[in-house]
């Protein structure tokens, strides 16, 4: 049985702005596992955040429950009265998720070993072993002779990882990245994604990721929320919902929907009039893992007298595993076609249809 | 000495010491600086980081409080300062024991700038960007760790800035409450001065507090220089 780290159950936030109130988060659960590394994604304004900060009750809730590691932290039925755990308590608690932020928000009027140590105030450890502590954080992100720098005179990469340092000093379990690598260039988002993966198989974190950018969760995320209007509206595991998104949000959030668009746009279309429309079809053909092996164009042709040409093709990579994209068209008998879209189905390939009609519009 | 006795011989014949000499008057002056600056500081910061901790969305947020410290504020602010002397002249007795001296003046100068001070006080440090309080909150700081690490080491050199504003401002205040007997230079300039006619006198206490200005304004903005870490 995989244990739970984090489990938000029906969670309201809702602010008074300007006279009116606004819901930020609209009765979302949300369970995380030890180990995930759990992407929460969705456009910017969609209550990501807000609904992240529940977790360590930076943000309150309006209504719903939150527990980490077992704990009730916050419980409230929407017309009951709130239970909550104490204040000196909740700081105890805190220490436990670490948090790394957007614009980094390091204290820039104390050194980097300074800012590590400030997260470890309250610990109960000898001053000569809190420096070490920090030392060896700062060691773990690769930052060791930069400790008596101040965060001015780093870059943005170096400063977020100053910033996962200091998260991890109280060794956490949990770290909460909210758009963590979407102020940095894209060689310094690699490098902080690379360590939270690192940090995530060796030190077993519990990792929650907000972003908007699809390419980092791409590269670590095992399982994905999508956020609309404070609303989860797709979940799964990342594979999963990036190769059979169901929502159009989701669709338009990945790409899909602009690969389609770009297929049909490819075609020519006065070509496409003068087609037997019972005889071709275009095909949106999507593997994962390592299953494509085959030369399918000439399989198709010989097995099932099915004429392939390709329209273009894109391999991701989704977490180390490959994921293939094709458009094709396919030529021949329905039949044949049919046969053949079975044989793609039964080894593996994911297949979406779309008649002339559906093409030219 | 001569070309001093013949230009200004008003200034001269003042003397250095003595109850009304120049060091005496610079003496008096610098004293009811300091004493006010530390005792409306004091009270000033209180105030200022008092507003912004109470504050709607502040870290102790408390309507209450909030409300104590702004009325005080402005109440205090919206009184001129030469009234403000007269008015509190009762409270001053009772606090010093006499309404006359340097002493007697640093009442109404500490009540006349701390309210100008906590309004500056507060605008710097609301000005610490909120997520070094979040990212600090998520380390589990209490409250006193957030206004000491967070909130007045970071508004530090900012922090500087207006307590230079204030003393320069405190400055000119105290040259008003020399008018009604805290002695120092305005006095000097006031009562052997313009109501003597005796303008090289007028002339050389106003030089004399111009000086003290440019000097507390070169400190500040060297101190302010050398405790700024950020890349603003």
């Amino acid at each position: 049985m995989v244990e739970k780290v984090i489990s938000l159950e029906h969670i309201d936030v809702s602010f008074d702005q300007a006279g009116a109130t606004v819901q930020a988060v609209k009765d979302v659960s949300l369970e995380v596992e030890k180990g995930d590394i759990y992407g929460v994604v969705g456009y910017s304004g969609a209550g990501k955040s807000t609904l992240v900060r529940v977790i360590n009750l930076l943000q309150m809730p309006t209504a719903g429950k939150v527990v980490v590691n077992g704990e009730v932290f916050f419980e409230k039925a929407k017309d009951g009265q709130a239970k909550q755990i104490g204040a000196t308590e909740l700081r105890t608690k805190r220490r436990n998720i670490g948090m790394i932020f957007q614009h980094f928000n390091l204290l820039e009027e104390k050194t980097v070993i300074r800012n590590v140590e400030f997260a470890l105030k309250h610990s109960k450890k000898k001053p000569a072993e809190v420096t070490a502590q920090a030392e060896r954080l700062l060691k773990l992100v690769g930052l060791e002779d930069r400790k008596d720098f101040y965060p001015a005179q780093l870059s943005g990469g170096q400063q977020q990882r100053v910033a996962i340092a200091r998260a991890l000093a109280n060794d956490p379990e949990i770290l909460i990245s909210d758009e963590a690598t979407s102020a940095l260039d894209p060689n310094s988002t690699v490098q902080i994604l690379d360590l939270l993966k690192k940090l995530n198989s060796e030190l077993n974190l519990t990792i929650v990721l907000i972003t908007h950018q699809m390419e980092a969760v791409k590269q670590i995320a095992d399982k994905i929320a999508v956020m609309s209007e404070g609303e989860v509206i797709e979940r799964g595991d990342l594979v999963d919902v990036f190769t059979h998104p169901k929502q159009q949000l989701t669709k338009e959030l990945i790409g899909t929907d602009g690969e389609l668009n770009k297929a049909i746009h490819l075609l020519d279309r006065d070509a496409i009039q003068n087609v037997n429309h019972e005889e071709w079809e275009l095909a949106h053909l999507t593997y994962t893992g390592r299953v494509v092996v085959e030369p399918i164009a000439a399989k198709l042709y010989k097995d099932f007298s099915v004429e392939v040409s390709i329209i273009f093709g894109n391999v991701d990579e989704l977490r180390e595993t490959p994921v293939g994209t094709l458009f094709v068209t396919l030529k021949g008998s329905t039949a044949d076609r049919q046969a053949a879209v079975k044989y793609l189905r039964d080894s593996g390939v994911d297949v979406e249809e779309f008649n002339s009609r559906e093409v030219i519009g | 000495m001569t070309w001093f006795a013949k230009n200004l011989p008003n200034v001269v014949h003042l003397g250095w010491f003595g109850q009304n000499g120049w060091l005496t008057s610079i003496g008096q002056t610098l004293y009811m600086t300091f004493w006010a600056a530390i005792f409306g500081g004091i009270l000033g910061l209180i105030f200022g980081v008092g507003l912004v901790l109470t504050d709607k969305r502040g870290i102790a947020e408390n309507r209450f409080w909030f409300n104590f410290f702004d009325k005080v504020v402005s109440l205090f602010r919206a009184v001129p300062f030469i009234i403000l002397l007269a008015f509190i002249a009762p409270v001053t007795q009772s606090i010093v024991g006499t309404q006359i001296g340097p002493t007697a003046a640093l009442v109404p100068l500490s009540l006349g700038v701390f309210p100008f001070y906590a309004r500056q006080v507060q605008a710097a440090i609301a000005g610490v960007d909120r997520g070094k309080i979040e990212a600090a909150q998520s380390v589990g700081a209490t409250t006193t760790d957030l206004i000491f690490d967070v909130y007045l080491r970071e508004a530090s050199s900012e922090l500087i800035r207006v307590t230079t504003v204030t003393l320069i401002s405190l400055i000119g205040l105290t040259a008003m409450a020399g008018a009604i007997g805290g002695g120092g230079l305005g006095n000097t300039a006031i009562a052997y001065g313009y109501n003597q006619f005796s303008n090289d006198v007028t002339f050389v206490a106003t030089f004399l507090v111009l000086i003290l200005v440019v000097v507390v304004q070169l400190c500040g903005d060297l101190l302010a220089k050398a405790t700024s870490h950020s890349s603003r």
